[in-house]
């Protein structure tokens, strides 16, 4: 549905140019929430608006629906924005209309009649949830009720994408939830492609289908969410996904690890429990079966994209032969196992 | 009071009243689309232009920097030449339009700028083309500072407007002048003084009243 090819965004800065995109090429398919994340200055900002050509990339090729953007006339160019619904982390409603006159502005530019306008707009109120509201102006509304409106708004001209620029960083954790649940929802009715930036992995790891990871003007990494949460390549994907997943140990207990000497037949473990066998009961059948002291030390189980994955950190006792043993197993059940040993005494080294 | 004395304060009133009315009216015609212009092709605006920006403002200013009283002067051969006469109320009216229209601009031009950048992004991003985004969003979003603008611009014309007396314009502040100042009748000055307050304030709530109204910030 949205194909990037190697954009390019230069922006002539204060000490010579600076180059906010660096030979991005993303494919989304139809039917997609495609989830860009990075940091501030990552150019994922100027990425959403190179697909509507708000920013005009220096270098590439724009392809929406089939349809090459960069070569449009203007006026073609504003017709094939009518096909792609953008909402916005400052709402960017006006404030001089009420919510039903917010809803009705593209529709107004396109120059629908009025009746048209009300037949359209009722019905995206209700899809909203706002359809008492209709009347209220943005100064009236909280955060969430302002999205919502963005939203309808972002649908009234029925596109086919729509791009979400940090939509959910102005909103607090619950209503975040919400507007995410009613992106989904829209999307799985309306079959809407949707791509979404933020700086938060909360949001990606809720409703993205894919991802990709941006620093410095370029996607360091992308692919299926579920693969990037559970095997990060890059380090400042690490390092986004790191909290979330408990992938990092508390430093309380990093620092009792780095104190504590290990005996020598004992091992820290950081197993990463993903893919089908994650739901097994393998803590219990490493401890009856290969009769291996185990104590667990950190862990979190979560879902992502509806599949289980957990990451666990324990402490093994057992002798040179069950701890391989436990080992072999663990790979046999598909179960990612890192030896900590080395990590604690490095990371204690760093400090 | 005598109503000799309140037929003539009636009379400058509503001199007044017209000199304010029509040059307010035809300068707003001029200076809100001049205002938007400015606004358009500046740095960064959605039809930038810097030769036009740079030519336009430096008009403004040059317009806006002429005291008013060497400007009625000035302008007397244009006067003439549109209104036949360099003389009346009339001849006052096209001068005091010429002053208000840099000001309305200016005030136009500052409101339009409180409009968020990100509200011109979201029409464009709607396919809207730059003329729907001025009469769609910009004027409507900007109303009430337009509003709030256009009050200042009438009540700077009352003032401007006592001078019209250098020209045979009348109105309040002629009579002021003339029958307070010249023939020494301190009642009158008075009269005309208290006058223009009240005039003045009720222009002034009167727009704070309408700004008030429309303003859904």
């Amino acid at each position: 549905m949205i194909e990037l090819e190697k954009l390019t965004k230069r922006y002539a800065g204060p000490s010579g140019s600076v180059e906010a995109l660096r030979d991005v090429s993303l494919s989304v398919a139809p039917g997609e929430i495609f989830g860009v994340i990075g940091r501030s200055g990552a150019g994922k900002s100027t990425l959403i608006r190179c697909i509507n050509l708000l920013e005009r990339p220096t270098a590439g090729r724009v392809r929406v629906a089939g349809r090459d953007l960069t070569a449009l006339s203007a006026a073609e160019l504003r017709a094939a924005r009518r096909e792609i619904g953008m909402i916005f982390q400052h709402f960017n409603l006006l404030s001089s209309r009420d919510v039903f006159g917010n809803v009705a502005l593209p529709l107004e530019l396109r120059g629908e009649s009025r009746a048209a306008i009300r037949d359209k707009v009722m019905p995206l109120l209700d899809l909203v949830g706002l359809s008492d509201r209709a009347d209220r102006y943005p100064s009236q509304l909280s955060g969430g009720q302002k999205q919502r409106v963005g939203i309808a708004r972002a649908l009234a001209t029925d596109p086919k994408v729509l791009l979400c620029d940090e939509a959910t960083s102005a909103l607090d954790p619950e209503t975040t939830d919400q507007i995410l649940e009613l992106i989904r929802d829209i999307r799985d009715r309306l079959n809407l492609t949707v791509v979404l930036i933020t700086h938060e992995m909360a949001v990606v790891k809720e409703i993205a289908d894919r991802v990709a990871v941006m620093e410095r003007g370029s996607v360091i990494e992308h692919g299926a969410t579920y693969d990037v949460f559970t095997r990060p390549q890059h380090a400042t994907t690490r390092s986004f996904v790191a909290d979330l997943i408990g992938f990092n140990l508390p430093p309380a207990l990093e620092k009792r690890l780095a104190a504590a000497r290990l005996e020598g037949n004992s091992r820290l473990w950081r197993l990463l429990f993903t893919g089908p066998h994650a739901d097994d009961p393998v803590i219990a059948e490493l401890s009856r079966n290969l009769g291996l002291d185990l104590a667990i030390l950190h862990g979190r189980i979560d879902e992502i994209q509806g599949r289980p994955f957990g990451v666990m950190v324990v402490q093994a006792r057992g002798d040179d032969a069950r701890l391989a043993a436990a080992k072999s197993y663990l790979a046999s059940r598909k179960i990612q196992v890192e030896e900590l040993n080395d990590v604690v005494t490095i990371d204690r080294a760093a400090v | 009071m005598s109503s000799q004395l309140i037929a003539l304060l009636f009379d400058g009133l509503i001199e007044t009243l017209i000199m304010v009315a029509v040059s307010g009216g035809i300068a707003a015609l001029l200076g809100i689309p001049l205002g938007v212009i400015l606004i358009l092709t500046d740095t960064g605006g959605i039809l930038q232009n810097a030769p036009v920006n740079r030519v336009l403002g430096l008009i403004v200013n040059a317009a806006r920097s002429t005291p008013f009283i060497i400007l009625m002067v000035a302008v007397i051969p244009f006067t003439r030449l549109v209104v036949g006469t360099s003389i009346g109320t009339a001849a006052a009216i096209v001068p005091l339009t010429i002053a208000a229209i840099p000001f309305i601009a200016r005030l136009v031009e500052t409101a339009l700028r409180e409009v968020p950048a990100g509200l011109i992004e979201a029409a464009q991003a709607m396919g809207a083309t730059p003329y729907q985004i001025v009469t769609k969003v910009l004027l409507p979003e900007a109303l009430p500072g337009i509003v709030a603008g256009l009050t200042i611009t009438l009540v700077s014309l009352i003032g401007y407007s006592a001078m019209a007396g250098a020209v045979g314009g009348g109105g309040l502040g002629d009579i002021g002048i003339r029958y307070g100042y010249q023939r020494f009748l301190p009642e009158v000055m008075l009269a005309v003084v208290v006058v223009l307050i009240v005039f003045v304030q009720g222009v002034q709530s009167l727009g704070d009243r309408l700004v008030r109204r429309l303003s859904h910030r």
